[in-house]
């Protein structure tokens, strides 16, 4: 029995275009990466950015601007794209729904509501210093509690998708407990302290930059867990497409498959909305995208496709953010809207004409 | 590697004459087997009971068809033998090993199924759809072996798919789709076939092609085979043998010829307006009868076939026992000036087609109708 070296299994066809895409996706994001951390209040050529990566940057001041803030902006914004993306494909998948996501599925809303509790309700007399002084074990913790409400919503949601077969119903319902997770989140704030309430505000807005270099590891190591999860569960998931029947009749035991997948789904959604706020349209986005670029419904093609689309996407919003020039700052998440809305309208719109895949 | 082989059907590879008669009696040892087997669903602390007490053996080689009316528990027995589902009483046994007791990855290899579930396939070409039949056999990679991509191949070769691999499974018609989902099962390697109403969504065609892929996996492939359809008709012309489940939820099984005259079928499905009617092994809807009698001769039997069945779908009564006609036809003979006679009222008319001798027979019944609701 020899296994052949080329997996054939989602692969027969445009195996060159599939590797011109990873090619090109790879220059990109490393490229944007590059940008990431050149462009800024302080202007920093490119090619002085990534020699001030190393410390050998013309200007020492540049060095630690890069290592100190830059850096870990570009990392916390290409991590968490990659995450959300990775998430919003194992949500597509087991909601069988290509509108599925972490923010459609108000799943980003629990995750919002697990942070609440965390900074709003729990916690010392000192408010605002709350996420400023939070310690490391704080940031897991907070990011736990993301993830707890994240799963939260998911366990929630699946229970309704046993009663809705209709996808589009399926959103609704996740608009819905979104709605509700929302108004948990306004009443903590209305009995949250000002300045406490004023921090979680700050949050809600989405940024990449309060991840500082200290805090990253916390964020990078969710990241990996849960990328680790869903790496292995190609197989599975591929199955699942087909529907639970399917999955089981050809030998997987859908349940632990599943639940496996769901629990990486809230980590990295989680941890991601933890640290940087409530993102939108990049979950849902980045796996469409990937899905038409590689021409491929198999995970083992989309994870990585879909992770390097994520953070391709979160770079551009975080470089387009910062252009303006001066000190002002644009938030991402209009950017990420700008760049996912026409994405997904235009997979809505393909979907409803029935001609393409999803 | 070694339950692969214990459990791959080639290690039984017997050559075998037709209908399953093996030339070892080890190779004719039961696939399937239930005994006293209750299923339905439970909830709580109730049960509802679907179907009691069903024994039956299926053997390889056989291609067997389970037919009874919507809602008398098809896909629940089906889902029940493949394990699926748990069974409320009594025993399955896979290859002689109780269904219960085996793992997914085991039952997957024992038992092969198509639903009628509908799935979005994405990007997956036909290849990749059959391919997925290769699961209970892959590493966690879900890497393909030489030996699985040849088995896939085989698969689709096998279902008249060649040609089809790069297609993408989404762009193929309904039939096409069904053939590449049992070739998907096919290349499960199991020794039994589950397939549930795979004619659902076909054209008459197609239909009929999928019971004759199903005949020929039994008979060339010694495959066991379940289809369970709507399609009586074919089912009688088709299956080796007939699970009849009716609306009480009673299981007869037994050679087709027999479920239709020992009454089995009619008992499954006989309704108010609609009835088996096992002299054609179709079914009927009889309206109301006219109280107009024709007798009918001819020496083409399929002239005569056909002129019988015109009357029958005017509501003629045909050939009374008494013997009293108010009309007499003579069908053409095979090389004759293709007219039909019509005798009534003492007169002989000829007509030159069957069309015209509808509406003169339609016009004769009408009136018999309309003179009989008179008084």
């Amino acid at each position: 029995m020899t296994d052949s070296p080329v997996p054939g299994f989602g692969l027969r066809e445009g195996t060159a275009r599939r590797r011109a895409g990873f090619v090109l996706l790879g220059v990109a994001g490393a490229l944007l990466f590059g940008a990431d951390l050149a462009f800024g209040s302080v202007g920093i050529p490119f090619a002085e950015a990534v020699k001030a990566l190393f410390g050998a940057a013309s200007d020492p001041a540049w060095n630690d601007i890069v290592r100190i803030f830059r850096l870990p902006k570009a990392l916390t914004a290409a991590s968490a794209g990659a995450a959300l993306a990775l998430a919003g494909l194992i949500l597509q998948t087991i909601f069988r729904n290509p509108l599925a996501g972490p923010d459609s599925l108000g799943i980003g809303a629990g995750a919002s509501v697990g942070v609440g509790v965390v900074v709003l309700l729990a916690g010392g007399s000192s408010g605002a210093t709350l996420l400023t002084g939070l310690g490391l074990a704080g940031w897991a913790g907070l990011a736990a509690a993301a993830a707890v409400g994240s799963l939260a919503v998911l366990l929630l949601i699946l229970a309704a998708a046993r009663r809705v077969e209709n996808g589009v119903t399926l959103l609704i319902v996740g608009l819905l407990v979104g709605y509700l997770a929302g108004a948990l989140v306004s009443l903590m704030v209305w009995f949250g302290s000002p300045q406490k309430t004023q921090v979680f505000l700050g949050w809600t807005y989405g940024s990449f930059s309060g991840v500082t270099l200290e805090r990253l590891p916390v964020l990078l190591g969710a990241v990996g867990l849960g990328a680790a999860l869903t790496g292995r569960s190609a197989k599975p998931l591929d199955a699942l497409l087909l529907g639970e029947r399917y999955a089981e009749s050809v030998g997987i035991r859908v349940r632990p498959a599943r639940a496996r997948v769901l629990v990486a789904a809230s980590i990295l959604a989680g941890a991601v909305t933890a640290f940087c706020g409530p993102i939108a349209f990049l979950g849902i986005a980045a796996p469409q995208a990937a899905r038409r670029i590689f021409r491929s419904s198999a995970h083992r093609v989309l994870m990585p496709a879909s992770a390097l689309l994520g953070a391709v996407f979160a770079l551009t919003a975080d470089v387009v953010a910062q252009t303006p020039g001066g000190g002002s700052v644009l938030p991402v998440n209009p950017i990420l809207a700008l760049i996912g809305a026409p994405i997904v309208l235009s997979v809505f719109l393909r979907g409803a004409r029935g001609k393409d895949p999803a | 590697m070694s339950a692969r082989k214990a459990l791959s059907p080639r290690a039984h590879g017997q050559v075998r004459l037709p209908h399953g008669d093996a030339l070892s009696p080890l190779a004719d040892a039961p696939i399937l087997e239930a005994t006293a087997l209750s299923a339905g669903w439970r909830h709580g602390g109730s049960e509802t009971r679907l179907l009691q007490n069903v024994n039956l053996t299926l053997r390889p080689g056989r291609f067997v068809a389970l037919v009874g009316p919507n809602g008398a528990g098809k896909s629940t027995l089906l889902r029940t033998l493949v394990g699926m589902q748990a069974p409320l009483a009594g025993a399955i046994r896979l290859r002689g090993v109780p269904v219960a007791s085996l793992s997914v990855e085991d039952r997957a290899r024992l038992a092969a199924c198509v639903f009628t579930d509908r799935f979005d396939s994405g990007w997956f070409t036909v290849f990749d759809i059959v391919s997925f039949g290769r699961y209970p056999y892959t590493d966690a990679r879900n890497r393909l072996s030489e030996r699985d991509r040849e088995t896939v191949s085989e698969a689709i070769r096998e279902t008249g798919l060649r040609g089809f691999e790069s297609r993408r499974f989404a762009e193929l018609s309904d039939g096409e789709k069904q053939k590449a989902l049992t070739a998907r099962a096919v290349a499960q390697d199991a020794p039994l076939l589950v397939l549930d109403e795979p004619t659902a969504f076909l054209d008459a065609p197609a239909r009929i092609e999928v019971f004759h892929l199903a005949g020929r996996l039994a008979r060339s492939r010694g495959k066991a085979v379940i289809v369970s359809t709507h399609d009586v008709d074919l089912a009688l012309r088709h299956a080796d043998e007939l699970w009849v489940l009716d609306r009480d939820h009673a299981f007869v099984s037994g050679a087709p010829e027999s479920m239709a005259l020992s009454g089995a079928l009619g008992r499954a499905f006989d309704g108010p307006v609609v009835r088996f009617d096992p002299a054609s092994g179709a079914f009927r809807a009889p309206g109301e009868p006219v109280p107009f009698a024709v007798g009918i001769s001819g020496e083409d039997p399929v002239a005569l076939g056909w002129t019988i069945r015109l009357a029958e779908r005017l509501g003629c009564v045909i050939e009374p026992e008494d013997g009293r006609y108010d009309a007499m036809i003579r069908a053409p003979g095979a090389g004759a000036g293709q007219a039909w006679e019509l005798e009534h009222a003492g007169t002989v008319t000829r007509v030159d087609s069957i069309e015209d001798l509808s509406g003169r027979l339609g016009l004769l019944v009408a009136d018999a109708r309309t003179r009989g609701e008179a008084p």
